[in-house]
């Protein structure tokens, strides 16, 4: 695995001081979607579908600070819209990095070789860009409908660690993907030199164009079974190695989806990254006043049914690791010998 | 047009009673366009409604102003018809039709002519 030590010890020491406090619920990583805007319109997104004036509007840095402060968790992960877009990314970056908070900006890296020229950034551990690669070049230019994404993806990157910045990479796994084919785009991606890469099936949003092509729970764990059993030692992955190993079938966790709380325009988002069920005001009238129990896997909510995404299971395999022996044990062996 | 294209897209419910607001609410809350909303007094606001609460003392919907600015509350007693006068963005652009321009553009045809 590839997360830093550094990083390790924060949410490590952050999860125990929650247990401590005997908080219940506690987010690991806040989703900041500044805006919805975006350079790609790729068939398995239903986060860019919107009305033009919905789509120019953004949230202010101000904005962007008050929910980091007020939702209190470590790490920050910039999704969107596309967040190079956004006209204030590098005073926000600037200023989650003097908080010592962990950003993960989420991007297609379509801007970035721009964006690293104009000097909008400065390496830092607290830095990672985290560059959207659904697969080698046919795949992923195929996944985000547009040809030619994937050289600009690989140039962003190859800038980008040239100057000296951390870089992961993130993959959503859809039905049909091969497992060689991706076991070769690890390669390639360790070729490229990036830190570590982080992997997730799809999930179904309703109103994503491409409804036909989501893994099911069984095709996932056969995909990620495949792919990952006999994992290279130089394949490096920047998530928990308990999320993996879920995919893969060998755990069963239920959804934490208060783990990665989601704020954009309209507010903090009900009752998580994925489903778009209501907004609140306030992160703690998010926290108390949504319905949890209607969620997860065993809720037997159908639109949970199926879900097996980072953003509800990651959360459960980080607390799982950090408050159970068999957790910790699981995730300091795969840690050390790089089996899963 | 096939089910993943249907749409809501210029529909109008006219005056709704009160049983019927709560469902053409949701409605309008899934659908991604302006909708229009006529008030009691006859007033009409055009925008993107992207919230309600049904369960808050008084209920209320959220809507971005398609003229721009804050957004606006309103309470489901001052809402006498909603109106869905907005394009559906979310419509239209299926998997299949992008298939469909895809192998279109390759073949160097027209996107519209499968």
């Amino acid at each position: 695995m590839s997360v830093p030590l550094s990083q390790m010890w924060t949410v490590a020491t952050y999860v125990l001081q929650q247990r401590l406090r005997r908080n219940r619920r506690y987010p690991l990583v806040l989703m900041l979607e500044p805006l919805f805007r975006c350079n790609l319109a790729c068939a398995g997104c239903g986060k860019i579908q919107y009305p033009g004036h919905v789509l120019r509007k953004h949230l202010t840095v101000e904005q962007c600070l008050a929910a980091v402060e007020e939702c209190g968790a470590p790490m920050v992960s910039i999704p969107g819209g596309e967040p190079l877009m956004y006209p204030e990314i590098g005073p926000l970056v600037a200023e989650l990095v003097k908080r010592r908070k962990y950003v993960y900006l989420c991007t297609n890296a379509i801007l970035l070789k721009e964006k690293l020229e104009e000097g909008l950034f400065a390496p830092s551990k607290y830095l990672s860009f985290s560059v959207h690669m659904d697969g080698l070049r046919e795949e992923h230019d195929e996944a985000v409908c547009r040809d030619g994404v994937y050289d600009q993806a690989i140039e962003g990157i190859r800038e980008a660690l040239r100057r000296g910045f951390r870089v992961t990479t993130n993959t959503t796994l859809f039905d049909g993907a091969s497992a060689m084919r991706m076991q070769m785009f690890f390669d390639e991606m360790m070729d490229l030199g990036v830190e570590g890469m982080m992997l997730s099936p799809g999930y179904s949003y309703s109103k994503a164009p491409d409804q036909e092509h989501f893994l099911r729970r069984q095709k996932t764990h056969e995909l990620f079974s495949k792919m990952l059993s006999n994992p290279k030692p130089r394949w490096k992955f920047n998530q928990s190695p308990l999320f993996l190993q879920f995919l893969m079938g060998k755990w069963d966790f239920e959804c934490t989806p208060w783990g990665n709380p989601t704020f954009n325009i309209f507010g903090w988002q009900r009752p998580c990254y994925l489903l778009q069920e209501g907004y609140a005001k306030t992160f703690k009238e998010l926290m108390e006043t949504t319905r949890w129990e209607g969620y997860g896997h065993k809720s037997g909510n159908d639109k949970c049914k199926d879900c097996m995404v980072h953003c509800g299971y990651e959360p459960t395999a980080v607390n799982y690791a950090f408050t159970s022996w068999k957790g910790f044990k699981a995730t300091v062996e795969a840690t050390l010998t790089g089996r899963l | 047009m096939s089910e993943d294209e249907r749409t809501l897209e210029g529909w109008n419910p006219g005056v709704v009673d009160e049983a019927m607001l709560g469902d053409v609410i949701e409605r309008a809350f899934d659908y991604r366009g302006d909708v229009t909303i006529v008030r009691g007094d006859g007033g009409e606001l055009t925008g993107y409604l992207f919230n309600r609460d049904a369960d808050a003392r008084p209920p209320f919907v959220q809507v971005f102003p398609a003229a721009g600015g804050d957004a606006v509350t309103i309470p489901y007693a001052q809402i006498r018809s909603i109106r869905f006068t907005g394009r559906d963005t979310a419509a239209g652009n299926s998997y299949a039709a992008w298939l469909r321009s895809r192998e279109a553009a390759k073949t160097g045809g027209s996107t519209r002519g499968a």
